[in-house]
């Protein structure tokens, strides 16, 4: 939980991996709330626990497009829950005084995963299990939206996700992380795939995926 | 009449009676407790991640100040940490400076400014007493009613000593605190640093079949004892510049329902309330929404 893997609030390149051919770049953010005891008093981590959410958001440009992705962790502080629930149907963002509304994007279904966890108290004596739950969801993003993230004022920002149950959910937007969008948009920012820009070959800037090469006969 | 001279004589007890305690309060208390405030305000920093804590600035060399905090709040290699004074600015941390306690949970850590600030007198190797006075100060986690995270003084006495704690937090006290004053100081009556607080006291409700258990605050809260701190200081290679002053003891508690806060820190004076035309209010600003929302779905990874 919490993609503690991932590199935060810096552009990074997407690359075909077993290739290493450029494609794309991407600058990942994170934000985790939670109510729970532990971790207000002895510091979260990203490990799932009752009461935590994280809300990770994923903006950059690729070969394909531009995209904004956010990535919802909750663990219910008891019991289970409906993650139908979490699946943002809005996602807002405020922009120096622009208001930006970016829905979700209709051909791509959010993808709800689950798993069960346990818990054990910094006190170590209770172990609670729970189930975690996250989806996928991914957010229209077009070359004019591009190019209002990538000149966005380098400041601390908000978001807001309204979820499918009605709830709205302010996420903060690290300054370097909206400091990044520059270079994140920076790969595409027509935000379309070569083939529908249609533009002559010789003028194409962006590289391409890499065809794969077939044996000739000897 | 008769009534009204009983009733005055009462009175002219309550006048006198209070007239006395207050007196005797003025010659107890070291420093009013909007001095302390006001010093804890110059010294206790916020310690900004994506898990803010506080910290105190407790000695300067040059143009290098040094945080003492709770190691807790300065837990994640992987985070990047910012000292935040009270003018407003950010001071980034070098992670590889912060050093950490053994065996207690207390860290320090710095930053280089041109900037004056200002560091806590520290209280000398005895604890504070039973009974004394003490205040906890920090920069609380946004609530439901505070939306914003404000530095945050309360005030509240030593309730008692664990000299078999865990982690160093030996100290117990009964100030309000919440999430994000992890950190702060914990200061005497003479407005000198006897404790980095950052723990709760805490009991479990148990659960039932279908909820968990859950543990509230039990309205306890510990500090660790700043002689902790100096003692192990020199272990982890710290030579320090440090402002000390002997504890004073058992001085006379705050009243316990007025919180020192309400004494020191000035609530801002709302703007006045001016009607408006209804033309003159402003319009909500007009989305800006993309084009294309029907194009095949991009996202970071290879498979939307």
């Amino acid at each position: 939980m919490g993609g503690k893997a991932l590199p935060f609030k810096k552009t990074v390149d997407i690359r075909e991996s077993l290739v290493e051919t450029p494609l794309g770049k991407v600058t990942a953010d994170r934000y985790i709330t939670g109510n729970d005891l532990d971790g207000s008093i002895f510091g979260r981590s990203s490990q799932p626990a009752p009461g935590r959410s994280a809300f990770i958001s994923l903006w950059g440009s690729k070969i394909e497009g531009c995209f904004v992705e956010v990535i919802i962790q909750h663990a219910p502080a008891s019991g289970r829950a409906d993650p139908t629930a979490i699946i943002p149907t809005l996602l807002e963002l405020g922009i120096g005084s622009q208001l930006i509304e970016l829905p979700p994007q209709s051909k791509a279904q959010p993808k709800i995963f689950s798993q069960d966890y346990s818990y054990t108290s910094f006190f170590g004596e209770k172990t609670t299990s729970g189930t975690w739950y996250m989806t996928r969801n991914i957010f229209v993003v077009d070359s004019g939206i591009a190019a209002i993230l990538a000149q966005a004022p380098s400041k601390d920002t908000r978001a807001r996700l309204t979820l499918s149950n009605g709830g709205k959910i302010l996420i903060p937007i690290d300054q370097k992380t909206v400091s990044s969008w520059k270079t994140a948009y920076s790969f595409n920012p027509a935000c379309k795939s070569p083939t529908a820009v249609q533009q002559p070959a010789s003028t194409q800037q962006k590289p391409q995926p890499p065809k794969p090469q077939q044996k000739t006969k000897p | 009449m008769r009534f009204n001279k009983k009733l005055m004589t009462v009175l002219g007890g309550t006048l006198f009676t209070t007239t006395v305690v207050c007196w005797q309060t003025q010659v107890g208390l070291g420093l009013p407790s909007s001095q302390i405030g006001k010093n804890a305000e110059n010294f206790t920093v916020l310690i900004n991640s994506e898990y803010p804590g506080s910290g105190v600035i407790i000695a300067k060399q040059d143009k290098t100040y040094t945080v003492l905090t709770a190691e807790h709040v300065v837990k994640h290699a992987d985070f990047e940490y910012q000292i935040v004074t009270l003018d407003g600015q950010k001071h980034p941390v070098k992670y590889q400076a912060v050093k950490k306690f053994p065996g207690v949970d207390l860290a320090v850590v710095s930053f280089t400014s041109d900037r004056p600030y200002k560091t806590a007198p520290l209280a000398q190797a005895d604890e504070a007493g039973i009974g004394s006075a003490v205040y906890t100060a920090g920069f609380a986690d946004p609530g439901q009613a505070i939306e914003n995270r404000i530095f945050q003084f309360t005030s509240g006495e030593v309730s008692g000593h664990n000299p078999n704690a865990k982690d160093g937090y030996s100290l117990i006290y009964t100030n309000i605190t919440r999430t994000g004053m992890s950190g702060g100081p914990v200061l005497n009556g003479e407005g000198e640093l006897v404790g980095i607080h950052g723990r709760a006291e805490t009991d479990v409700l148990p659960g039932d079949g279908k909820n968990a258990p859950i543990q509230v605050k039990a309205g306890l809260n510990l500090g660790i004892p700043i002689k902790t701190f100096l003692t192990l200081a020199p272990k982890v290679g710290l030579k320090l510049d440090l402002e000390t002053k002997p504890t004073l003891t058992a001085q006379p508690a705050a009243p316990p329902t007025q919180s020192a806060t309400q004494q020191t820190i000035p609530t801002a004076t709302p703007p006045a309330f001016q009607p408006t035309s209804p033309g003159g209010l402003p319009s909500r600003p007009k989305p800006i929404r993309p084009t294309g929302a029907d194009e095949s779905p991009v996202c970071a990874g290879s498979n939307c």
